[in-house]
């Protein structure tokens, strides 16, 4: 599990974060591997799917299948509120719109990274533009978020993820990711870690 | 203490069926794929995935189901996925396995879709 951020010449901020299947030393490196190749992808283009797509051809090749990366890629204008997003397979992002009372999972098309040639994985890719406004929340999160598991295996979910940023509304980014992790760890009592965790909370202001 | 997972096996005339049962993660996935690679290599490349008693999946066994699709389809068959349980096909859905696969509500119109020459995907 990782994540990385930029910056764009223009000031938008670039974030990605990304889950590669599988656990152990062999994960790591392939996610290492994956923050190289996205490194030198988005120097050649400037745009999310066509670095999304160069990615999924290098990893396809070395993994050939048997390991693949998901990935929730954004490009986030601090001063508009302009936000474009792609998802290649990952849980999608929270969307809390505080002043409308809603929260959206961004679900745009879209494969895990490896998991199919490029023209297929070009076909199916989908990239969204939202609008953020004032006191909204964007929350990338990994699927060890939702699927912690309490001692009746219950798992935490995406409804509760929903509530604790819903009651978050107000609190800035430092906050609201502190009682996201919070509320999982109560969650899941005496339980030991499923998976590994990864995080992101983002607030427009 | 490792999750419970089983493959059951059965043929319904060229095509096989394995039944998948349990937690199907890390530990338990190289189970499932040996399963499908003794199929593979034995020559038979129709495959039907029952996966209606398939409470969990991790991102290790969502590999195995890539691992050998190609191979399978190369040689003139598919595997396909049947009878998945909410909760499941949500963790397929978010990857986009159903742009991929051929995914049926039941093993029974799974076995229709073979006789029909459906095949999911690329």
């Amino acid at each position: 599990m990782g994540y990385d951020h930029f910056r764009y010449p223009d000031g938008r901020l670039g974030l990605c974060v990304a889950d590669v299947s599988g656990k152990g030393v062999p994960a790591a490196l392939f996610m290492t591997m994956t923050k190289g190749v996205l490194a030198a992808a988005r120097h050649d283009s400037g745009d999310w799917p066509s670095v999304l797509t160069e990615l999924n051809g290098h990893l396809g090749g070395v993994a050939r299948r048997r390991s693949f990366v998901t990935m929730a890629a954004a490009s986030i204008d601090p001063v508009s509120g302009v936000v474009d997003h792609v998802r290649a397979g990952h849980n999608p992002v929270l969307w809390r719109r505080a002043a409308r009372g809603e929260s959206v999972f961004l679900k745009p098309a879209g494969l895990g990274l490896g998991l199919a040639g490029n023209a297929s994985f070009a076909r199916v890719l989908r990239m969204e533009r939202i609008q953020l406004e004032p006191r909204d929340a964007l929350v990338f999160y990994s699927d060890g978020i939702t699927e912690a598991m309490n001692e009746a295996r219950e798992q935490f979910g995406e409804e509760r993820l929903c509530q604790v940023v819903e009651d978050c509304d107000g609190r800035d980014a430092a906050s609201t990711e502190a009682a996201i992790l919070a509320a999982v760890r109560a969650f899941m009592g005496k339980s030991p870690p499923h998976d590994d965790m990864t995080l992101f909370v983002g607030r427009f202001d | 203490m490792p999750n419970a997972f089983s493959v059951n096996r059965r043929e319904e005339g060229s095509v096989v069926i394995l039944s998948l049962v349990g937690f199907l993660d890390a530990h338990t996935a190289p189970l499932f794929e040996k399963a499908i690679g003794d199929e593979h290599t034995s020559g038979r490349n129709e495959i039907v995935a029952d996966c209606a008693g398939l409470t969990y999946i991790s991102s290790a066994g969502l590999g195995v189901f890539m691992s050998f699709l190609e191979e399978i389809r190369e040689a003139g068959g598919d595997l396909k996925l049947a009878a998945i349980i909410p909760k499941v096909y949500q963790v397929f859905e978010v990857l986009g396995f159903p742009a991929l696969f051929d995914i049926a509500p039941s093993v029974e119109q799974a076995l229709v879709n073979f006789s029909n020459g459906i095949r999911g995907g690329e």
